[in-house]
């Protein structure tokens, strides 16, 4: 896209995978293309079962893709996972079912660190220490099991555990989606202070949009497997151009209860995703939706940075 | 009781009588304790707190992680796990339920009142398909010809925006997803009529544009059919759009408690206040989050006092003894010594 400027930390293209289910072939992406720029959080939003997760995995190597590009800094993604790892690491949503309950916090940690890098002995011992002093923990935890830490302390671990890797790209899938408010809110802090002092990436999967302000520049909306809209988030929140983004935002509960009123309820059926509508996959659901967006899949339309699917665009002054 | 009897009536709600009145409350939880006795020490998880939910009432229980709100929602309808030790009393539809032989819980479960969870999975069978257990469940609470069951689930699925409900009739859990099973879950709870609900953190796992079609529709439930709903959440924006009335917990305790939008205007417990700036808010960019230092104390040994004292920055020498229950303003009232609002 841009050729004078350094290629993009990731850049996917055309990215598509379907699942084959007993009643038929599931699209989970369809075609995606995204870009995340080094130290910048990249959030990826969407109703559960747009494809999320299945993106998150194809990422990591976890699932192939069906077809499509994956370039790390200009370059194909690695097939081996261990240097892999190196590029991207994962932090996932629930720190209960990822965390191995028979292992001690030290050796959670030194599993990347001897597998990845051979780190042995005293040196390993010290990169476990400033790995944990990272997140706001230390020697004390190192010798106690998962199941003696709070939810918010094991994501901070599962945080530490994905550093060590020393990846410059984060997929974090729902980080905080276990966790308390008051929890949620220290390590939201944490991952921004890490970005800051680390200059890490984050592709952050979120269904928050509150959070996803908080964190991230930018932002990609995802409806039953396409990206429908993207770009900054001042933008795209301040001025969404899809309904079904405009739809998102208002049916965010407002912590003021006098705009509860407010809460838009969009009516209409959710598309299966075995058998995705022709034409715009939002229109059964869409309230301006017309003939035209029932027949042709509209097309993307760039707008500086900002780009959407729409044949009815929000906000047009054009 | 009597109080409620005195209170003006209002036109929606025709003047009761003083039995009437007492008919009102679906739910009643009187000095209420849940402990959990161990080798060396007791874990005390719930420590003596009241609440009242009305006819067509909704009311949100909010508190960080441990402090005890699961336990109370399983006290209601008495399941409680057998180490835990219960005190207090818990009345449903004026049915008192601890005490109360196992197949009084079971009629109480049938017909009164129901309970939804965090996890779908913990309610349903992976052995069966949806369609069975949601048939299975609505026959045995309600006299209904087969069609009729039938149809009923159907309504009762699509109630809840279920994609292609037939469909789903016909799968088993492991084929759906996590939102998917819940919106299974909240269905087959209202197919049978209840007169209370017990949700304990449903919505977690929704998306936003779900969330707010279950939100809706459990407000219309509670208007239309005067269901009676306690409900648990972390959300703090569920409960301002879902709420009438919301109790805050710490430590086993209800620490601050009124009308929704009293409390979430004029907060008057430290320790609502700070949960309050925890919370990220659509439309304030990246401004930086509040945080409650410290730790949620360990129930075994909890602080002497307000248990919020160690971790409260308005804390004075006094806070070590017990907190008055202060007066905020109608049906408002905070336990702390020195409350935000001055009154
Ligand atoms: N192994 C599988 N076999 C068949 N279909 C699958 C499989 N895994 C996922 N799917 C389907 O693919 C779609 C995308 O799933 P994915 O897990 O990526 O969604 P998501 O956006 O992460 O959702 P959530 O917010 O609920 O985590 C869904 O419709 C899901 O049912
Ligand atoms: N079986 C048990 N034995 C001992 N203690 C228990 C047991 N079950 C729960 N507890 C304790 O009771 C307290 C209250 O737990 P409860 O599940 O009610 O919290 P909660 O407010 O629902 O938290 P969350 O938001 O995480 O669901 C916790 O401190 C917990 O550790
Ligand atoms: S293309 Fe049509 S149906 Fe789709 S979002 Fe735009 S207006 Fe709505
Ligand atoms: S009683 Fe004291 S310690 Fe407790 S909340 Fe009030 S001011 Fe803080
Ligand atoms: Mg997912
Ligand atoms: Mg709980």
């Amino acid at each position: 896209m841009n050729n004078n400027k350094q290629p993009a930390l990731l850049s996917v293209t055309q990215l598509h995978k379907t699942y084959a289910s007993r009643d038929g072939l599931v699209t989970a992406i369809d075609h995606i293309s995204l870009e995340v720029q080094a130290g910048e959080t990249v959030a990826l939003v969407g109703e559960s079962g747009c494809g999320k997760s299945t993106v998150a995995a194809t990422l990591l190597g976890l699932l192939p893709a069906d077809s499509g590009q994956i370039l790390v800094e200009g370059r194909p993604l690695p097939t081996d996972a261990r240097a892999r790892g190196r590029s991207l690491s994962m932090v996932f949503q629930n720190p209960y079912a990822s965390l191995n309950p028979k292992m001690t916090i030290k050796a959670i940690v030194a599993e990347p660190l001897k597998v990845a890098f051979g780190w042995r002995g005293h040196a390993l011992h010290a990169r476990i220490l400033s790995l944990l002093a990272n997140v706001g923990m230390g020697e004390e935890h190192m010798e106690r099991y998962p199941h003696e830490f709070s939810g918010g302390q094991l994501q901070r671990i599962a945080i530490a555990r994905a550093l060590a890797l020393e990846s410059k790209l984060l997929v974090l899938d729902e980080p905080t989606a276990a966790l308390d408010v008051s929890v949620q809110a220290q390590v939201l802090q944490l991952l921004k202070t890490l970005q800051t002092d680390n200059g890490l990436s984050y592709l952050f999967i979120s269904h928050d949009l509150a959070t996803v302000e908080y964190l991230a520049q930018q932002v990609l909306v995802m409806y039953l497997g396409r990206i429908v809209e993207a770009g900054p988030v001042e933008q795209v929140f301040g001025r969404p151009r899809h309904p079904y983004t405009r739809a998102l935002l208002n049916s965010v509960p407002s912590i003021d209860p006098e705009r509860r009123d407010q809460l838009q309820i969009l009516s209409g059926e959710i598309p299966s995703p075995l058998n995705r509508p022709t034409g715009c996959h939002f229109a059964p659901r869409c309230p301006r939706a017309t003939g035209r967006c029932r027949r042709e899949v509209p097309a993307e339309t760039q707008d500086h940075g900002h780009r959407f699917s729409c044949h009815h665009p929000l906000n047009d002054e054009s | 009781m009597i109080n409620e009897s005195l209170q003006p009536s209002t036109p929606e709600r025709p003047a009761a009588s003083n039995n009437d009145a007492a008919q009102e409350w679906v739910l009643e939880v009187e000095g209420l304790t849940v402990s959990f006795p161990g080798l060396f020490k007791t874990v005390k998880a719930v420590r003596g707190i009241d609440l009242k939910v009305r006819r067509g009432e909704i009311l949100g229980l909010v508190g960080e992680s441990g402090s005890g709100k699961s336990m109370t929602a399983m006290s209601c309808l008495g399941l409680m796990p057998d180490a835990a030790r219960l005190g207090g009393s818990v009345k449903v539809a004026g049915q008192q339920v601890n005490g109360a032989s196992a197949s009084q819980l079971a009629d109480l479960r049938g017909g009164g009142a129901a309970m939804i969870f965090q996890n779908p999975m913990k309610a349903l069978n992976p052995f069966f398909t949806v369609g069975r257990q949601m048939f299975d469940v609505i026959g045995c609470h309600r006299q209904l010809s087969k069609a009729q069951i039938r149809a009923e689930a159907l309504n009762s699925l699509e109630a809840v925006s279920m994609p292609d409900p037939s469909l789903a009739l016909a799968k088993y859990p492991h084929q759906m997803s996590g939102g998917q099973l819940q919106r299974v879950v909240i269905a087959m709870a209202l197919a049978c009529r209840p007169k209370l609900l017990i949700a304990d953190e449903p919505t977690t796992a929704l998306d936003v544009t779900v969330q707010a079609q279950i939100i809706a529709l459990l407000r219309k439930l509670a208007q239309e059919q005067d269901l009676a709903i306690l409900f648990i959440t972390h959300n703090l924006g569920v409960m301002a759009s879902l709420c009438d009335r919301v109790a805050v917990m710490y430590a086993g305790e209800v620490v601050e408690s009124g009308p929704v939008g009293q409390v979430f205007k004029r907060p008057a417990h430290p320790y609502t206040l700070k949960l309050m700036g925890t919370v990220p808010k659509l439309g304030q960019g990246s401004q930086p989050l509040g945080f409650i230092p410290g730790q949620v104390p360990n129930m075994a040994v909890p602080p002497a006092g307000c248990a919020f004292n160690p971790r409260c920055e308005r804390a004075t020498g006094r806070c070590v003894q017990a907190a008055p229950r202060v007066e905020i303003g109608e049906g408002h009232w905070a336990a702390c010594h020195n409350t935000l609002v001055k009154v």
